[in-house]
């Protein structure tokens, strides 16, 4: 059997989707391969029944960088992310694996699955809640949308969805009103049990919402999980979007994305010294208030809208 | 939201930001800190500059909130100082600058304001392996081998 150690410094959501390219390699080729990874983000290998441990220096082991070019032909061309590095691997090493499901490929033990959700053990009750990400890292804050329309939001829909914040220490995440805020206090692995038992999840092109797909569904559970994306232009959304998410997206609504993603970096430059402030990777139409345009066309109140229905169509059946 | 054009320039905080440290009536038991010390009253940095106003904008929170109950203004001051901090941070948030106030008995005595970083690929974390990986240093032209850092990143976000 062939051995292969597959390595990736990218960002945890890039990492989720690496998570499938191996599922899907394995299922291509059942028995053929040995597989293990080397990664930035080992929470999200937990569990992973397609991992054996590997030596690099063993005889026979093979090291690959993993990547997905698709990503360049993604305006163009029918792909998904999900596509994007089982294709790589295909180059690399000539095969025709193609991806078996629409989602990233995280497994939880059956000891994780049968814990209460972090919120119950908070709160000590059940509390039906959504994970909320208003903001993200400082390299591609073309992502960001304005803090006072994730906001609003959460205002429209208090009395009827809880919403409990995440993010990460040290990203742009200004702190919500009316929400539970756990930013800050997860690991990555305790925020995958976080979505886990999430109604839905809103959020911006991120982590998040690789994990909404990839991250199983409790027991019971039949509908798939909600997640609402606030996207803009940037990105085709038949790149990103999964089955049963709501994108906001403005391609085709914009010069800047009239046919296509614009795939800048960043709205403004931070001067930080970073190559994402490079003019190229600036974005070209930003209103006054500081905020990309395709960002500033998607309302409050329509994603607001989104999230109810995504919330009332949640339903439970009895295992 | 505004829908004219983006002026960058709103982005700058003034050179000689208002410190009201200079002023006769000054409380020093009403100034914040800034992220657990005291701030400079002059820097040439963008980012202490905006610091120092938003950290002036909670002493106004303060000094508004520690006036006698009785005052006649009080509360109308503190709401102005509330959404003078909230204009504040409005204009610097295409930069992601917002401050965390720590309140004491009504009182702000620290701000959090995150500086961020250069943005850099994840610290190698995986237990599995000591193998340390750079993609795409490969492709890097000699030249750039040594003298002064050039930042490069090759995920797509």
């Amino acid at each position: 059997m062939d051995k292969y150690i597959f390595e990736s410094r990218l960002s945890p959501g890039d990492i989720v989707m690496l998570t499938a390219a191996v599922r899907d390699l394995h299922q291509a080729y059942p028995g053929r391969f040995i597989t293990d990874v080397r990664s930035s983000c080992p929470d999200l290998w937990k569990n992973n029944p397609y991992l054996t441990p590997l030596e690099s220096s063993a005889p026979g082991v093979r090291s690959i960088s993993c990547h997905y070019p698709l990503i360049h032909r993604s305006n163009r061309e029918p792909y998904h992310f999900v596509h994007g590095f089982i294709e790589h691997l295909n180059q690399e090493l000539g095969l025709c694996a193609r991806p078996t499901e629409f989602k990233g490929d995280l497994h939880l033990s059956e000891e994780e699955q049968g814990r209460p959700s972090p919120v119950h053990q908070r709160l000590g009750q059940k509390v039906p809640y959504w994970l909320i990400a208003a903001g993200g890292k400082y390299d591609y804050t073309l992502k960001w949308w304005h803090r006072r329309r994730w906001q609003e939001v959460v205002d429209q829909l208090e009395g009827r969805v809880q919403f409990v914040q995440v993010g990460e220490p040290g990203h742009y995440h200004p702190p919500l009103r009316g929400v539970l805020d756990w930013r800050g206090k997860t690991s990555l692995r305790e925020l995958i049990l976080l979505v886990y038992h999430a109604d839905g999840i809103l959020c911006p092109v991120t982590l998040l919402m690789h994990l909404a797909a990839a991250v199983p569904l409790p027991p019971g559970r039949s509908r798939l999980r909600g997640c609402v994306v606030v996207a803009g232009g940037r990105e085709p959304a038949h790149w990103e979007q999964y089955p049963g998410h709501q994108f906001h997206h403005t391609i085709g609504q914009l010069d800047c994305c009239a046919d296509g993603g614009c795939w800048k970096s960043r709205t403004v430059a931070l001067g930080d010294g970073s190559e994402l402030d490079r003019p190229e990777a600036l974005c070209v139409d930003v209103t006054s208030s500081g905020l990309a345009r395709c960002m500033d066309l998607i309302s409050s109140a329509e994603v607001a809208n989104s999230v109810l229905r995504s919330h009332s169509s949640y339903s439970f059946k009895l295992p | 939201m505004n829908s004219g054009p983006f002026d960058p320039r709103q982005l700058l905080p003034p050179e000689r930001p208002q410190d009201p440290r200079a002023e006769r009536d000054f409380c020093p038991n009403l100034w914040p800190l800034c992220n657990g010390t005291i701030l400079p009253s002059m820097s040439r940095d963008l980012h202490e500059r905006r610091c120092l106003e938003l950290v002036s904008a909670y002493y106004e929170l303060n000094r508004q909130w520690a006036l006698p109950e009785e005052t006649p203004s009080r509360s109308d001051g503190v709401a102005q100082a509330r959404r003078a901090i909230g204009e504040l941070e409005d204009r610097y948030a295409p930069l992601g600058f917002y401050g965390e106030p720590i309140f004491e008995d009504g009182l702000c005595r620290d701000v959090g304001i995150v500086r961020p970083g250069l943005p850099s690929l994840p610290a190698e974390n995986s237990s599995l392996s000591s193998q340390f990986v750079i993609p795409g240093l490969d492709d890097l032209p000699t030249h750039e081998l040594t003298g002064p850092p050039v930042i490069r990143r090759w995920s797509h976000g």
